[in-house]
């Protein structure tokens, strides 16, 4: 091992210190017991068949694969491209003001990079996929994060952090020009209403209808309007204090959901059916976002990153003790037909709109760019945070999927089809499940479901679609094996719904207030006074116009007489998905620019993909003529239906409900071609002036100059010993200095 | 400088390991909620003006933490 120690000032220790590793035998043994166990875990999953197959090979493979690709895959797309600099200093450093800009240790900064990345998104995906068996999910969430999810995070993080953190509709216009910078601005703010839209039809379909479930979400608003008191008047800056009090009270309002759910009076006033409950949420989202942030969004925040870490610690533990065996199977016939009752479409594209968090998430670009890389302290760590916490919500969404994999399948099927095909009853349901499902090996019976409804303290669990009451079902039969037995699954129940519902609202709310701002951005072009925040009648009325927004799509996607989320779903994938198309082209045009044309392949691959599975899905979204899948023929079989006068069509009952399917199509196919074409623009953007980079060579970039650093940090997660030498170094020099 | 190895770090000295790591845990715990913050502030603002003198005050400090975000706020991911 031969050590180079850097320096940037003569009076100052070291700035960093590089190592040339050697491979040692010892290390060579390590790499090939990781490899021999990620090996041993995948032969397992995709080719050992009908015998009980146990979770622990997942939770195997994963890692072993999650180890293989930051050891290997992302320290070479570190050598060949990003080559951080560690003489260089970060804006953190250079733009210091204790706020937004602020050197932030690596081990903190890749929990706040986690808990900002990952929400509901890892938890729902997986769970709908699981319709397709568990070898296709399991192959993309995990190859996906290492060639593409994690490439696009890593590489986004740090361009934005050689461009001082700006933003990736910023940093669109500053490498393609103005035009594209709209363009991608425009569908920036269009994929967020979506987003938010299909989210919240995900929650309701977890509230309706249940007492429990609105009582202790309720209670939410309450608590966080008091820690928010505490916090602001009683105690400022007691954070642990203040989220401690929140979570017991938030466990007293699940366990009272208990009491509300037994009472014949309580369980009446919050029996809320779905329109409700939209509307409760437009309202919500609405206050919300033009209350100050300490009422409500700050407290809230503070409770829904103390239960990401509880909650996700919980499930690796429990899925650890418990090694439940796996009830699906590798594959179902629905990988290969577009019949699945969770969604409709086939393995491609559909499996890899379905998964988009977890594997390939745009989304995560917009967190990579702006916010975090404004607190790194050194360039060195780009690769632990942006690569490293996509890999940690990789494997949060493994075990989404193990918990949906586990379940008994009957009970999977009966939850996730669509009400059109259940009836909503439980004799439906089991009519269903054991006569028209299409899967062999699948039965139950009503009295099956209706003992599953009891032992989590619901009504019904039949078409709780959305992913999220089948993810909190996974979990309560897991945990209560662990905790408290049988008698605590309804617990263990409302516990998951609650944390999936805290995430969500906290999405809505930080997202309603972040697309009002970018709307008074650009409605400031026009009239100056929107541009000020404070200006009361303009917060009100751009929030207004956000809500209005993703509230109809939220409306029409819980009214929709074809269930809604089956429909819905493909477009937020599809959006998400197209929203990583803007961010890799940005990247994949930057690395051109650069001069490093034969390594544009790292960025190319994820981008080729990733632009074949969206625009496949959205032609077929467009133009198939399966009215299962296609969004126009469904529109137009409905429409000459009613032309031709019938009042029922399929599974469809009455004018009215057929008007919906036909306006509702509507919707969803013009926004498909609409987020199809602002995306196309955006690429053929990225790949013209990459083609223009090639043929000069390279490009000027909007990369900023040089500074050098005055700081030290260690690289990666774990100090080695030098770098703990040199701290010491630090430590002392920045002694000797007071 | 010891060239011990940490495991035989942790034989020699279990409930000190122990303490070391559960004090780990809480600053971490402490960090990722955010409850150093104004700690932070306050060497950020050293580092910026050589002194403490002039910083806000804890409470307000925490006043301006929030309404900051009123002004600038940060999306959360799906």
């Amino acid at each position: 091992m031969s050590v180079e120690y850097v320096r940037t000032e003569d009076d100052l220790p070291p700035v960093a210190v590089v190592e040339k590793p050697r491979w040692t035998p010892a290390k060579i043994v390590l790499w090939v017991v990781i490899a021999l166990i990620a090996a041993v875990g995948w032969a397992m999953i995709a080719f050992v068949r009908g015998e009980e197959m146990s979770a622990s090979w997942f939770v195997a493979a994963a890692v072993g694969s999650y180890l293989i690709g930051f050891r290997f895959y992302a320290k070479f797309i570190e050598w060949k491209i990003c080559r951080p600099d560690p003489k260089r200093a970060t804006p953190a450093e250079l733009n210091d003001n204790g706020r937004d800009f602020a050197p932030t240790d690596r081990r903190v900064l890749f929990g706040h990079h986690f808990a900002a990345i990952s929400g509901a998104g890892p938890l729902v995906g997986p769970i709908l996929a699981a319709q397709m068996g568990y070898l296709p999910g399991t192959l993309w969430i995990i190859v996906g994060v290492i060639l593409a999810g994690g490439v696009q995070d890593y590489m986004v993080l740090f361009f934005s952090m050689r461009r001082n953190g700006r933003s990736l509709g910023q940093m669109t216009r500053d490498e393609l020009g103005r035009t594209g910078g709209i363009i991608a601005s425009i569908g920036i703010i269009l994929i967020m209403v979506i987003l938010i839209a299909v989210l919240g039809v995900v929650i309701i379909n977890a509230l309706a209808e249940s007492p429990w479930g609105v009582f202790s979400i309720a209670m939410t608003i309450p608590i966080a309007v008091f820690m928010g008191i505490y916090m602001r008047y009683l105690r400022p800056g007691k954070v642990i204090e203040t989220s401690v009090i929140g979570i017991v009270l938030l466990v007293i309002a699940i366990v009272a959901g208990g009491w509300v759910h037994n009472s014949p009076f309580w369980s009446e006033i919050f029996h809320l059916d779905k329109v409700t409950l939209a509307w409760c949420l437009m309202i919500y989202g609405f206050l919300a976002a033009v209350l100050p942030v300490w009422v409500l969004l700050a407290p809230r925040d503070y409770l829904s990153t103390f239960m990401k870490i509880g909650t996700i610690v919980l499930l690796a533990v429990g899925i650890l003790i418990v090694n439940p065996s796996v009830q699906m199977p590798a594959l179902t016939d629905f990988a290969f037909n577009t019949s699945g009752p969770a969604f409709a479409g086939a393995l491609f594209p559909f499996l890899f709109i379905t998964i988009a968090c977890g594997a390939l998430s745009g989304f995560h670009a917009l967190i990579s760019s702006g916010t975090t890389p404004k607190l790194i302290e050194k360039e060195t760590q780009a690769r632990l945070i942006g690569y490293g916490g996509m890999l940690m919500e990789s494997f949060v969404a493994i075990m989404a999927l193990v918990a949906a994999i586990c379940l008994d399948k009957g009970l999977y099927f009966a939850m996730n089809a669509a009400e059109p095909l259940t009836g909503g009853t439980v004799q439906g349901a089991s009519d269903f499940i054991n006569n028209s499902l299409g899967m062999s090996g699948v039965e139950t019976s009503p009295e099956i479901l209706e003992q599953a409804a009891k032992d989590v303290g619901e009504e019904s669990i039949v078409s709780r679609t959305g992913g999220a009451p089948t993810l909190a079902m996974g979990m309560a039969h897991i945990l209560h094996n662990v905790f408290g037995g049988p008698a605590w699954m309804s617990f263990w129940y409302h516990f998951a719904v609650m944390f999936e519902a805290l995430f969500i609202l906290t999405t809505i709310d930080a997202g309603t207030r972040v697309a009002r701002f970018m709307l008074s951005d650009a409605l400031g072009n026009f009239s100056k006074r929107f541009r000020d925040p404070s200006w009361t009648p303009g917060a009100w009325l751009t929030t207004a116009i956000m809500v209005a927004a993703w509230g109809s799509i939220l409306l029409m996607g819980v009214t929709d007489p074809l269930g809604g989320i089956n429909t819905l779903f493909p477009l937020f994938g599809i959006s998400n998905q197209l929203l990583a198309a803007i961010a890799l082209a940005v990247i994949f045009a930057i690395v051109c620019k650069m001069g490093l044309a034969k390594w544009a392949w790292i960025p190319g691959i994820p981008l080729v993909w990733d632009l074949l599975v969206t625009m496949v899905a959205s032609w077929q979204k467009i133009f198939s003529s399966d009215p299962k899948l296609g969004y126009w023929a469904q529109h137009f079989a409905y429409k000459d239906a009613l032309a031709a006068g019938e009042t029922s069509m399929g599974n469809t009952e009455g004018v009215e409900a057929m008007s919906a399917v036909v306006r509702n199509t509507f919707v969803q196919g013009t926004l498909s071609i609409v987020f199809a074409l602002l995306v196309a623009m955006v690429v053929v953007m990225a790949v013209w002036k990459s083609i223009e980079a090639v043929r000069k060579g390279s490009l000027p970039t909007s990369e900023e100059e040089f500074a050098a650093t005055k700081r030290f940090a260690p690289a990666g997660l774990i100090a080695r010993k030098p770098e703990r030498e040199l701290q010491e170094q630090w430590d002392e020099h920045n002694a000797g200095r007071q | 400088m010891s060239t011990t190895h940490p495991l035989t770090n942790i034989a020699r000295d279990p409930w000190g390991s122990l303490r070391r790591s559960g004090a780990w845990l809480h600053w971490y715990l402490k960090e990722i909620m955010g409850e150093n913050a104004y700690l932070h502030y306050l060497e950020s603002y050293e580092r910026r003006h050589g002194t403490r003198d002039g910083a806000m005050e804890e409470k307000a400090f925490w006043r301006d933490l929030t309404d900051e975000q009123d002004r600038n706020p940060k999306a959360r991911c799906c």
